[in-house]
């Protein structure tokens, strides 16, 4: 394919998620079509898009596609992307990349056989200041790299308590396997993907059962009639990695605590730290500070603050697949194999 | 996904066919009967009994045994395959397995076609408190709990084709709209019986609100003392699974 001819995208699954990449592909003026099994969802995409919409995943692979979006419930990623991959498509399915690691595996193993590129989308890596902080650690400009203590920690959070994000046979898992395996991604790209040594860790339900999850603050719970809720709220976990390097992670969609939500990562390194602060949504500064020392003059700290532009990761991303599909170059998106580490480790820590 | 199917309607019936599903319904309720009796019970002559009965067992649908005649095994094979694309079966057996291993009671799994509601899988649990097998058989009585939470489920016509088929149908009109709503308000109906046995039961749709059918926990009455909240849970969470997953493996299934 050559740059600039035009491209058409299938989206399977249109939720909130579908319809927030399909919002980014009409802006950058990419074509698209979808297909969606709720027809109330399939109602609204296209009443908004004016978007066609095929009545199975199967149906609209038969159109004249380039490339397909997955984001449909975690379980069902595996027969979106096995489908589309076995006629030669390239794809991008949200993260995770399966519900479970057999699942995930098969994908791959589907990736291996195709002349599709398959890859998952940790949109988070496309931040700039993500980016900058990686840039950062690559120069050596830490030394090296010995401990990322990161955590994804929201004070009440639990998304749509009672619908398949809070089900451990649709989603595979809770707080670990929604924002957890972006921590993880994290990590393991700033690292380099390296070999996972040890993991340890412990998975906790302790808001999902109490009935005052939210009453006290008056929030709601969706669905009164909705009791699906098997899966973890928290979890807390060590990796260390080949050469002895580590980190800790404290994810949770609950907890008890004074902000709100609270995207941290703190790397430390022999010559050198940084802090990354990464906001939820897209109108709020990233914060990236670094922490050095000099000698020049007297023995002193250098504390820095770092100001970057603060774009939309999720629309870079669509952008980097956009190259990936014209090019065959890969760029930041992470690649099935990569998102297959990131799901072993929460394997292991589910002891699935 | 079924489709809702309509009745006989208005179209021309054969009579002599309906006759012989009238002499197949018999055998099904006797267990066993003579051609005099049935020619008795159906107000129809000896001869013409005995012509359907030959008929039947010529091809295999009816047998003879000491005298009488039974159903043929043969109809198994009819059933099998009646059931085999049946979606929430597809996808039912496992869900229903794993809550008849958590709780040891009896899972089972039904389905409304044409007005009559179908048991059409059932896995005994350890403590079963009842051990009659209920697969293949007719869902009769309005007032068990898998009847209930279909009922709450069904569009008034297919509601009343289902109340004519069954044996024990509600005292009124008010009295039922008072029973499914309060179904319909806890997601789970309960069996409704003077009896040693309780169950609870969940209505299964699909995403799109179809009706795919219900699934049930039946054991000894103490269980159902203790724990009738979370059995109810177990029992509503599986359906909500079972309704993601049918839903999404048949979308995902369809060829073009």
């Amino acid at each position: 394919m050559t740059p600039n001819e035009p491209l058409e995208v299938g989206i399977v699954g249109l939720g909130t998620r579908g319809l927030s990449l399909a919002e980014r592909l009409d802006d950058m003026g990419i074509s698209f079509v979808g297909t969606e099994i709720n027809q109330q969802a399939a109602a609204v995409f296209e009443t908004r898009f004016d978007g066609r919409i095929y009545q199975t995943p199967a149906e609209m692979y038969e159109s004249d596609l380039d490339a397909v979006l997955i984001s449909t419930p975690n379980k069902f990623h595996e027969s979106a992307a096995v489908a589309a991959l076995d006629r030669g498509l390239d794809i991008l399915i949200e993260k995770p990349l399966a519900h479970t690691v057999d699942s995930a595996e098969r994908i791959v193993a589907a990736a291996r056989e195709s002349e599709g590129q398959c890859f998952v989308g940790f949109d988070r890596r496309f931040s700039d200041t993500v980016q900058t902080l990686r840039a950062y650690a690559n120069e050596g400009r830490f030394g090296d790299v010995t401990h990322v203590e990161a955590r994804y920690v929201r004070r009440r959070g639990i998304p749509s308590f009672g619908t398949w994000y809070t089900s451990k046979a649709i989603a595979g898992g809770g707080a670990l396997i929604d924002i957890g395996v972006h921590v993880i991604d994290l990590i393991l790209h700033l690292y380099g993907f390296p070999d996972v040594e040890t993991v340890a860790g412990t998975t906790r339900r302790e808001f999902g059962d109490h009935d005052d999850y939210a009453a006290a603050l008056n929030l709601w719970k969706n669905e009164a009639n909705s009791r699906m809720f098997d899966v973890e709220d928290s979890a807390t976990a060590f990796i260390e990695f080949a050469g002895g390097r580590t980190a800790s992670i404290e994810v949770a969609w609950a907890a008890n605590c004074a902000e709100a939500v609270s995207h941290r990562y703190r790397v430390r390194g022999t010559d050198g730290g940084a802090d990354l602060h990464i906001p939820s949504g897209t109108d709020r500064e990233h914060e990236l500070s670094v922490f050095e020392t000099s000698t020049s003059g007297r023995p002193h700290f250098v504390d820095e603050t770092v100001d970057t532009t603060h774009r939309d990761a999720t629309a870079l991303q669509l952008a980097a697949f956009r190259d990936a599909i014209r090019t065959g170059e890969s760029g930041h998106l992470a690649t099935d194999e990569e998102a297959l580490a990131t799901q072993r480790v929460v394997g292991r820590l589910y002891d699935d | 996904m079924s489709e809702e199917q309509s009745s006989a309607g208005d179209g021309k019936v054969i009579k002599s066919v309906e006759r012989n599903l009238a002499i197949l319904e018999e055998l099904r309720r006797q267990h066993g009967v003579g051609v005099a009796e049935l020619a008795s019970a159906l107000d129809a002559s000896r001869s013409t009994v005995h012509h359907h009965l030959t008929t039947l067992r010529k091809h295999g649908y009816v047998t003879q045994r000491d005298g009488e005649y039974h159903l043929g095994i043969r109809y198994l094979s009819l059933g099998g395959e009646a059931i085999r694309t049946n979606d929430l079966l597809a996808g039912g057996t496992h869900a229903v397995n794993d809550l008849v291993d958590e709780t040891g009671l009896t899972g089972r799994i039904a389905v409304e076609e044409n007005g009559y509601v179908v048991c059409i899988y059932e896995e005994p649990g350890e403590a079963a408190g009842e051990s009659a097998v209920q697969i293949g058989k007719q869902v009769r009585t309005w007032r068990s709990a898998i009847a209930r939470a279909m009922l709450s489920q069904l569009s008034p016509e297919r509601l009343e084709a289902v109340l004519d088929n069954v044996d024990e149908a509600p005292p009124s009109r008010a009295a039922l709209d008072d029973a499914l709503e309060t179904v319909r308000e806890r997601g789970v109906a309960f069996d409704d019986r003077e009896r040693d046995a309780g169950a609870v039961a969940a209505p299964v749709t699909s995403i799109n609100g179809e009706l795919l059918g219900a699934i049930s926990l039946t054991g000894a009455r103490e269980h159902f003392e203790d724990d009738a909240a979370s059995l109810a849970d177990a029992v509503s969470t599986t359906a909500e699974v079972l309704q993601i997953n049918t839903t999404y493996d048949h979308w995902m299934n369809t060829e073009p």
